[in-house]
Order: C-alpha cells, then structure tokens, then sequence
C-alpha cells in the first residue's frame, strides 16, 4: 500500500467514524476527540512504513489513538500533579449511581469507568475486536484484558443498578465485611 | 480476580454499549478529516515531484 493509492485514502476515510467513536468515548470531550483523530490521521500517515502489509489497519489506526491519548494524558498529569493531587484523590471516589437504563445514564455511568477499563471494553464490546487484538492494541497480556473487561462490566452494572440474580449480589464483599467485624 | 458478571447481565450491557457506540459512529463526518487526507495526499505528490525535478 503507498500513499498515492486511493485505497488508502478510502481507508483511512473508513475509519474516522469509528475512531471518533472510540476517542468521544474514551476522553469525554468531542473537541479532544476530534484533535486525536486528526493527531492519529497524521501519526498513521507519516508512519505508513511501520505498518504491516496484510495486518489490521484498524486495529493499527486504533493503537496509535491510544497511546497518542495515553501519552497526552501522563504529560498532563505530570504538570497538574503537584497542584491538585488532593483533588485527584476525592475525585476518585466514585459517586453513587442509581437506577434507570435509558442511554443517558448509560453514558453517566460509563464515565465512573477508569480509561483502562474503558479502553478495552469499548474495544471488545463495541468494536468487536477479539481479546488477542484489544492485547495487542493496548500492549497488555491477554489475561489483564479479559480482567479489565470483566472489571469494568461488573463496575457497570454497579453504576447502573441492573437487577441481578442470585448469583451475584454486588455488596456480598460490604455483608461479609460487616458479618466479620461483628463476630470479632 | 473478581467473578464474571452472569451471562444475562453481559448481554444487557454489552446492548447499552452499542447502542451508545453506533450512535456515535452514525454522526457525520465533519469535513475537516477529508481535507486533511487530500492535504496530506497532495503534499506527498508534491515532493515528489520536487525531488524529480532535482534530479
């Protein structure tokens, strides 16, 4: 594949509603997401040597969105750290979500993810990559993939008050908690 | 590692995931992104000539 070829172009062209997509979804911000698309457009271009004939330019496009967002996020945090640690701190704990299924909440809900379990939910569940691929795409082991999959459905079905079934009650760990203290 | 979510809880989530997703992928593309690539793609066509012309 060169850059004069029109396949190429269409290609590229192809994948800008999915990389919308995922990077919208990913920082929460459409301006942002519009800009690390753009970073990424021109990140793949300039890079077309380091792309493997024959393999996912997908998968490919999507990596380097990732770690152009990654990136951009720890130089961030590099220059904030010192100024509101303490900020960053409350701000992790997550606030109590209730109820509803409607999409708006879905996205509310979506938000208290962490940017790991984001990242490979919506590369799993939304983009239908394979474990393997999501693994290669956020240079992780397979098995941190499926964990952070797993992880954040559970946290999502947390934030979204699902109804469960007997299997799962998702205070079973606070019940056990509390049951320990009372008997010591 | 935490127990998986019952299968019939993965489903409802991974719909309201997609559902959320497409909407997003359904939005137009803006401009921009198409312009971008013919700059890029023209650029590439210039220097080559460029380096034609030097030889």
């Amino acid at each position: 594949m060169t850059k004069s070829d029109d396949d190429l172009q269409a290609l590229l062209i192809g994948a800008v509603p999915n990389l919308r997509a995922f990077a919208n979804s990913l920082c929460g911000d459409p301006t942002r997401a519009d800009d690390l698309v753009q970073d990424t457009l021109v990140k793949a271009w300039s890079n077309l040597e380091g792309f493997e004939k024959g393999s996912n330019l997908k998968a490919w496009l999507f990596t380097i969105l990732r770690n152009t967002y990654f990136s951009e996020l720890r130089k961030r945090r590099r220059e904030v750290e010192d100024a509101d640690g303490a900020m960053a701190e409350r701000m992790s704990v997550l606030p109590e979500q209730h109820v509803h299924m409607d999409l708006v909440d879905f996205k509310k809900a979506f938000g208290v993810l962490s940017d790991d379990q984001k990242e490979v939910l919506l590369l799993v569940g939304a983009e239908g990559f394979s474990y393997e691929e999501a693994a290669e795409i956020t240079n992780a082991a397979v098995g941190t993939v499926k964990s952070r999959v797993n992880r954040a459905r559970v946290a999502l079905n947390k934030a979204l008050g699902f109804e469960a079934g007997e299997s799962f009650n998702p205070n079973s760990e606070f019940v056990g908690i509390t049951r320990a203290a009372g008997r010591g | 590692m935490q127990a998986p979510l019952p299968v019939e809880l993965q489903g409802q989530i991974g719909q309201r995931l997609r559902e959320a997703y497409v909407e997003l992928i359904n939005e137009p593309v803006p401009d921009r992104f198409v312009e971008l690539l013919q700059k890029l793609k023209q650029r590439e066509e210039e220097s080559k000539e460029d380096s034609r012309d030097e030889k």
